[in-house]
């Protein structure tokens, strides 16, 4: 049976609450021309279904993160999955889910013009950094540990990470999501990234996290997690760092099917000038999963008068036999460690600088094993100097 | 219908059940027309104004689309519900004169000796209209004004003008249109400037028409430096149709006031509860909203202030009960403007044999609101694993130099707290009992002492129905 893992779940036995219509916009849009076959004949009936869904949906309308109107580049030719084979095809059709929107979703897995499919049976490092305008990614964690940074610089990026993580297997991943300024030849298509990650964890398998974003007008991110075992251990790290009129939005969400896992979403940033960040967290914990422990907290630093911070942290309760909880807080930096710095003989400005790079310094030291710790430290150096 | 379940119903049929039988004196048909609220102006002899009110709020109503959020409300046939019930009861402040079949369901809720021991003045609505309205001599010379708003309209129209749907209008949202053209009852509160009233002030809505809905209108304006707590308490009986409770309450707290708010709601569990409770505060003004959410079938509530003055202050207290069938969607609003405001959000809730209790939220934190200080906390409490509990709080924070923070934790009773008391001689029943009280004693403690014996026994019975 296919379906579809939805974000939002409103509903208890006979009781049903009112999800939100979905509002829209009017765009220019691809059409069935822009196909382009992939030589796979088994690849493109899945495509070819993906794209009659896709042009049913007109693009979303964002009001918090101020999507009004999107702009495409060109569809080059199809690269990402043309390896696949119908177990990988059953494995996709499994693992499907409504991302950042279901309409940026289909348009991954329909245009993408790079991606891979993977299989990893034991342990295995990766770093990829070669990113096209559509992405399209599946792996399949069978066994050992998948350690994988993936370093996405990209003005417009619309991609899909799809993993299954099976029993005992485990998954290290960093994701940087770094908005750049349009380059030549991509005049007139808008900033913008939207990258959707969707994982399904099995019994015992241990999955961490680290994301980054940085840059781009509107940086979206959709991280969403299925845990359908018991004994799982996931702990998901969110970065941001937004300035200028940036605005980062970014959602988790882990669904708890059965007993005794752990999950954990801790997020933090900083936003500077007139940057935004939006922080939606769910979790949803389902009747059953006893014995479950989910915390989720977001801490965002602004250090700018004009920055926003917007954050919508929920959870979604089904069983008693839980522990769950959330946190959320907003201020600027810490009066009190600016003030004990400054004692040891640095400036007012140096001491907020620092605090502020000291909230990153974990993710550094991690991605240098990756030789990606020049990537947060650049950013870094454009917001605090 | 599981055994708990069953018995949970046969007790609330037992403890509130009102032998209401008023033959009412007119009674509107079902449905929604011009017409029909011309006839509801009439037999309140309305002025010309009121009257263009109500047509346009109808005609904004016709225009608005249902809210697309919320609980379900397919049900709610808004065309099968009957807009007016007029009972055959002189509005008095002479509780002697009230019907004998209206005073026994009154007095069943203990309103009259609630007046004598501890209430500065006391107002009963019996369906459409506020039927008693009595407040203390001496403090009637202080120039408090506590009347039904439908007297307010004829003796104080400059007043009622200047407030009346301001806070709320009419073009808010459909049923606050709604509100618009059908509001009956309720009450007009002024406590005029440095008048502190010394007891609360109360007003309890009673219900007793099946099909009926219920729109009364509720404005409160504490003067500066003024000081009063109001109290709110609704009941009704059960009927097999859907009832309406379509309430709104603007609060407007001047400078330096305090306004205290409590809500003690236990509609039947046929009832659709849709209220609208607004209040803005001025400078150095405090506000504090208290409710008790125990019955309806759904409820959609969300108490708000707007800190619109430098220093002023918004306390938000509740606990929901959401039990067999029921889906309380309920929350709380906090819009910071002035500077240096503050506001507290301390929101429990308690979901039992099958009950849906959402907790839904927004704080917003102004550009102009500097140095604000906020924290919200949200705690739910699951008594069984057939129950479900949401926290779905939003934050918008706009900037640099204020603290925002939230929490929540939703969780069973723990075994070995259980354990602990049982050691002590209590059963598992009443171990859990005075667990959930403790979890409740924030609101229990902001209620005059009666109402938090009363409140202490109703959870009694709630716990020992549903899990007993």
């Amino acid at each position: 049976m296919k379906s579809i893992e939805k974000t939002i779940r409103l509903e208890h036995g006979n009781l049903r609450a009112i999800v939100p219509d979905r509002k829209t916009i009017d765009a220019n849009d691809y059409t069935t021309d822009d196909f382009k076959p992939s030589g796979n004949n088994l690849l493109d009936e899945w495509r070819v279904r993906r794209l009659s869904e896709y042009l049913t949906y007109k693009f979303p309308l964002w009001k918090r993160s101020g999507l009004k109107s999107i702009d495409l580049p060109k569809v080059g030719s199809y690269k990402a999955l043309e390896s696949i084979d119908e177990e990988g095809l059953n494995l996709l059709d499994s693992l499907d889910f409504e991302g950042t929107d279901r309409k940026f979703v289909l348009m991954a897995d329909v245009f993408s013009s790079s991606g891979k499919y993977i299989v990893v049976k034991e342990d295995t490092t990766l770093v990829v950094d070669e990113f096209s305008q559509y992405d399209n990614m599946l792996i399949d964690v069978r066994g050992g540990t998948l350690n994988l940074a993936r370093f996405i610089e990209r003005p417009f990026f619309i991609g899909n990470l799809r993993i299954l993580v099976r029993q005992d297997a485990a998954l290290n991943l960093y994701n940087l999501y770094i908005g750049k300024e349009p380059e030549e030849g991509m005049q007139g298509v808008s900033n913008f990234l939207s990258s959707s990650v969707f994982i399904q964890a099995l019994d015992r398998s241990k999955i961490k996290v680290k994301d980054f974003y940085f840059g781009g007008k509107i940086n979206v991110g959709y991280f969403g997690m299925k845990l359908n075992g018991e004994d799982i251990q996931a702990d998901v790290r969110p970065y941001y760092l937004a300035n200028k009129d940036n605005v980062v939005d970014i959602l988790y969400f882990m669904r708890f099917y059965k007993q005794k896992s752990y999950g954990n979403v801790d997020s933090k940033g900083v936003l500077a000038d007139r940057s935004k960040v939006v922080f939606r967290g769910i979790m949803d914990i389902l009747s059953g999963a006893k014995e479950v422990e989910a915390h989720q907290s977001n801490h965002a630093t602004l250090i700018s008068d004009a920055a926003k911070v917007e954050a919508v942290p929920s959870l979604m309760v089904d069983e008693n036999d839980v522990v769950a909880s959330h946190a959320a807080s907003s201020s600027p930096v810490d009066e009190n460690m600016v003030f004990y710095l400054m004692t040891r003989g640095i400036s007012e400005k140096e001491a907020q600088n620092a605090i502020v790079k000291g909230i990153f310094e974990m993710l550094k030291e991690e991605l240098d094993a990756y030789n990606l710790k020049g990537v947060v430290e650049d950013a870094l150096n454009r917001v605090v100097g | 219908m599981e055994l708990n379940e069953l018995l949970y119903e046969l007790k609330k049929k037992e403890e509130f059940e009102l032998k209401v039988d008023v033959k009412p004196e007119m009674k509107l048909p079902a449905g929604l027309n011009k017409e029909l609220i011309y006839e509801i102006s009439a037999a309140k002899n309305e002025p010309a104004w009121m009257t263009e009110h109500r047509i346009k709020s109808f005609e904004i109503f016709e225009k608005w689309h249902e809210p697309n959020w919320g609980v379900e409300r397919n049900e709610l046939d808004l065309s099968k519900i009957v807009p007016y019930v007029k009972p055959n009861a002189k509005k008095t402040n002479n509780w002697e004169e009230v019907p004998e079949e209206i005073k026994v369901a009154f007095d069943k809720l203990g309103i009259p000796e609630a007046e004598r021991k501890y209430l500065a003045g006391v107002g009963a609505q019996f369906d459409s209209e506020m039927i008693y309205k009595n407040i203390k001599e001496e403090l009637k010379k202080l120039g408090i004004i506590f009347i039904d708003i439908e007297t307010a309209v004829k003796e104080y129209p400059d007043l009622v003008k200047q407030y009346f749907m301001k806070l709320v209008p009419p073009t808010d949202n459909k049923y606050a249109a709604l509100h618009g053209a059908l509001w009956s009852g309720g009450t007009f509160l002024y406590v005029p400037k440095g008048v502190k009233v010394p007891l609360p002030l109360q007003s309890y809505f009673l219900f007793g028409n099946p099909g009926g809905g219920q729109f009364e209108h509720t404005v409160i304006i504490a003067d500066e430096g003024s000081e009063v707590t109001y109290i709110e308490g609704c009941t009704a009986p059960k009927y097999d149709v859907v009832n309406l409770h379509v309430g709104t309450v603007e609060v407007y707290v001047n400078k330096g006031a305090k306004l205290k708010y409590l809500t003690m709601q236990n509609w039947s569990k046929n009832m659709f509860n849709l209220e609208i409770k607004r209040a803005i505060a001025e400078e150095d003004a405090v506000m504090t909203w208290v409710s008790g959410s125990f019955g309806s079938y759904k409820t959609m509530v969300y108490p708000a202030t707007i800190l619109k003055g430098d220093n002023s202050v918004s306390d938000n207290i509740s606990i929901s009960f959401a039990g067999p069938g029921q889906h309380i969607d309920t929350g709380s609003k906090v819009i910071h403007i002035g500077k240096n405001t503050r506001s507290t959000v301390d929101a429990r809730s308690i979901s039992i044999g099958g009950g849906w209790s959402f907790y839904r939220g927004l704080l917003k934190i102004g550009e102009r609101a500097e140095n604000s200080k906020a924290s919200v906390s949200c705690t739910g409490l699951m008594i069984d694993n057939k129950s479900k509990s949401d926290t779905v709080p939003i934050i918008e924070v706009l900037n640099a130099n204020s603290d925002v923070g939230h929490e929540a934790k939703i969780g069973r009773i723990k075994d070995e707290q259980i354990f602990y008391l049982m050691s002590r001689g209590l059963s598992e029943l009443e171990a859990k009992g005075l667990i959930v009280k403790g979890f409740i004693q924030p609101v229990v403690q902001e209620l005059p002492f009666e109402y938090a014996i009363e409140l202490n026994r109703l959870v009694d019975m709630e716990i020992e129905s549903s899990i007993g």
